[in-house]
């Protein structure tokens, strides 16, 4: 589904990435974990169009998406987490999730001052959705609320939703439960189970090694720009150069 | 070293503008001690950390800082008296080096011994010499939280407030910041922290408060807390 080729990137010289390829199968979780600064963030924002990589390519669903603009790759399908909270602050959560919703299905700002039937039907089908996802996500109650005034932990949750909301094939989860009380994070991998059951391929930025281990099929590890192991978790766990590099000699 | 209340808070409601998050909480916090905030996202921990700092509104109640309430005194006030907050996320300055943002950190400080406590804070750090000359935003996230907390330690502070110091951290600096903040404590200075990583912050803890719904759960020594079967099941994922 998703192939990684040769993706090379530098900042200021300094190589954040170098020749990573890799491919994530159809209907799979798969992790990428790393220590601090391996690279996985660069790869994230390669993917998705975030930033231009110096060297390789990127195709998705076997159509290359190198360099292609990032609302362009998400509409078709691929949407992602960002690390740092990127909601609009002043929306409400529900208007929030909306906007996830609706620009992936092409409504403009016209067709929302003059709605038609087929518009209102649409933003009620978002509308419930967006309630499914809140429940979902253990946040029910703050769909009024702006965001800005959510939590950090509910407004990484908020992300999360926002970037389910299209109903995506794949997405890429930057520390999805970083900041998520562990309660929660029992549920929301139950749920990312359940989506991945219906299709849904995830693939996952995660230190938390215990989510990584019960959700991916597969695992990348990444050190100093360079895939340096991969394989079922299982495996990569017991991986000398994997523990070196993660927890250090 | 003999512990004396440094932080006591009474009856505290905080929150922002019209909406309020912290409902009568109170809380005591002795020197040397580590004090863990454990609760569902949204719960308001991070809401009472502000509230200390200075950086939410607070309505009613008192909070004592070394005797005196400071619940009137703005951020700049609770600064200057050593308070340092490390907030959540990274909040350095991406422009600015290593360096320059260590120099930051140090900015409300008038004595004469900021470059030899930022050599020392280098020595204690050593990843912050080695990057000294990099742009602070080029550091990784782990990197950056290492350089908060350096920043916050730079003032000198006679009490930490940290907003969970272990985000987005691997296993291996994870522990080396748990590491340093047990290291803090031990120098007298305490350390009030949320952390979600509950399990493992609440086993160096001394202290520890559950809030939810903006309202002290359940208060106790740490490993109390991590031991209690109804806090493990709401709290902390069984």
């Amino acid at each position: 589904m998703l192939e990684i080729r040769g993706l090379t990137k530098h900042f200021l010289g300094v190589p954040a990435l170098h020749d990573v390829s890799f491919t994530v199968e159809r209907g799979e979780i798969a992790g990428l974990i790393g220590p601090n600064g391996s690279g996985k963030t660069t790869l994230f924002d390669c993917v998705t169009g975030f930033l231009a990589p110096d060297g390789g390519k990127v195709f998705y669903m076997d159509r290359d998406i190198t360099s292609l603009a990032p609302h362009r790759i998400a509409r078709l399908g691929l949407t992602r987490i960002f690390q740092q909270i990127r909601t609009f602050p002043r929306l409400t959560v529900i208007e929030n999730m909306r906007a996830a919703g609706q620009q992936h299905q092409g409504l403009s700002l016209t067709g929302g001052l003059f709605p038609t039937k087929r518009i209102r039907d649409l933003n009620r089908a978002l509308d419930e959705r967006a309630g499914e996802l809140l429940e979902v996500l253990g946040i029910p109650g703050v769909g009024g609320l702006a965001a800005g005034t959510l939590s950090y932990g509910q407004q990484k949750l908020l992300e999360i939703a926002m970037a389910l909301m299209p109903r995506p094939a794949l997405v890429l989860l930057d520390e999805p439960v970083a900041g998520v009380n562990p309660t929660l994070i029992e549920s929301i991998k139950g749920y990312l189970k359940r989506l991945n059951k219906i299709g849904t391929t995830f693939l996952i930025i995660e230190h938390n090694l215990q989510v990584v281990m019960d959700l991916c099929h597969h695992v990348f590890v990444m050190d100093s720009g360079e895939l340096i192991a991969h394989g079922p978790p299982s495996v990569v766990q017991e991986d000398e150069r994997v523990l070196e590099a993660y927890f250090g000699k | 070293m003999t512990e004396e209340t440094v932080l006591a808070i009474h009856e505290l409601d905080a929150g922002y503008g019209t909406r309020r998050v912290l409902f009568g909480v109170s809380a005591e916090i002795k020197t040397g001690t580590i004090t863990v905030v454990v609760g569902p996202n949204g719960a308001g921990k991070s809401t009472l950390l502000k509230a200390v700092a200075g950086l939410a509104d607070r309505w009613k109640g008192s909070i004592l800082f070394k005797g005196m309430d400071i619940r009137e005194c703005d951020m700049g006030e609770i600064l200057a008296m050593g308070i340092s907050m490390v907030p959540q996320g990274r909040c350095n300055f991406p422009l600015m080096t290593v360096q320059e943002n260590l120099e930051m950190g140090a900015y409300t400080r008038r004595d004469p011994h900021v470059g030899r406590d930022l050599a020392a804070m280098k020595e204690r750090f050593p990843l912050l010499r080695d990057k000294k000359d990099l742009l602070a935003g080029n550091l990784s996230g782990g990197e950056q939280q290492i350089l908060e907390m350096a920043m916050a330690l730079m003032l000198k502070p006679a009490l930490l407030l940290l907003d969970e110091p272990s985000l987005g951290l691997a296993p291996g600096p994870m522990g080396r910041v748990f590491q340093e903040i047990q290291r803090i404590a031990g120098e007298g200075i305490p350390v009030v922290m949320v952390e979600q990583n509950a399990k493992r912050a609440l086993e160096i803890s001394d202290q520890a408060l559950v809030l939810d719904l903006g309202k002290v759960w359940m208060s106790g020594p740490g490993r109390e807390i991590l031991a209690n079967p109804q806090v493990r099941k709401r709290y902390l994922g069984g």
